[in-house]
């Protein structure tokens, strides 16, 4: 059975860039354009990788996690989000829940996203050399 | 590096926090670097929620990523670490099965 992948983000443009990234591939993905889809569709079927954006209208990315760790335990999510200060302090609650996670820099190419999948769902490899 | 001298290696380990799966990684790689490498290598871990900067100016994108900066040209690994010997030599760390990789 094919890998799930789990989208969540509240721009349509961004679930179609993951979508197209991830196109051709041996994965399932699903998108969500909210905490509170992306929670009621993990709870239906429990996905092998999350792609979570963490500012969202609703429940935001961190809540979204809480409940998704909730129904899912040790389930694998990649937050994305800008790696600014303003922006990452708000999952330091996270950590000190003991709340595990992965983090991906926005925006991501589709390269990047291909092998955040590869890394997650596959076996590693050279992500890329300068 | 002159004719003779052993290779020294750098990396940075990257992560989204510090948990004992991070540790263990930290762990594994540096053992593995200690048995190929004696000495001559540097490891650094920078959790990315600390430090985005740094993680930014790496152009880390995504985490748990390991990357040699030296020697040069950098190479990046993102992923699991748990075969750290199979890490280091995707890595080109002289002394791991396999080819030679490094400049």
């Amino acid at each position: 059975m094919a890998k799930q992948i789990l989208v969540i983000d509240d721009e349509q443009g961004v679930r179609d860039a993951f979508e197209l990234a991830l196109e051709g591939l041996p994965y399932n993905v699903v998108t969500a354009d909210s905490g509170e889809e992306g929670v009621a569709k993990a709870r239906r079927q429990r996905p092998d990788l999350v792609f979570l954006d963490l500012r969202m209208p609703g429940i935001d990315g961190v809540e979204t996690l809480r409940r998704l760790v909730a129904i899912h335990p040790g389930i694998e999510v990649y937050i994305i989000t800008a790696f600014y200060q303003v922006y990452l302090q708000p999952l330091k609650k996270l950590r000190a829940e003991g709340i595990r996670f992965q983090l991906a820099q926005k925006p991501l190419s589709g390269d990047n996203i291909r092998e955040i999948a590869r890394s997650v769902l596959g076996e590693p490899g050279v992500a890329d050399h300068d | 590096m002159t004719r003779g001298e052993a290779q020294a290696y750098e990396f940075e380990l990257f992560v989204a926090n510090h948990e004992v799966q991070t540790r263990a990684i930290m762990h594994a790689v540096e053992r593995e670097l200690e048995r190929v490498a004696p000495g001559r290598y540097h490891l650094t871990l920078v959790n990315v929620l600390e430090n985005p900067e740094r993680a930014i100016a790496a152009k880390v994108f995504a985490t748990p990523m390991l990357i040699r900066h030296l020697p040069a040209p950098p190479v990046r690994i993102l992923g699991d670490f748990s075969d750290s010997a199979r890490v280091l030599r995707l890595l080109g760390v002289e002394g791991t099965t396999g080819d030679f990789q490094g400049g």
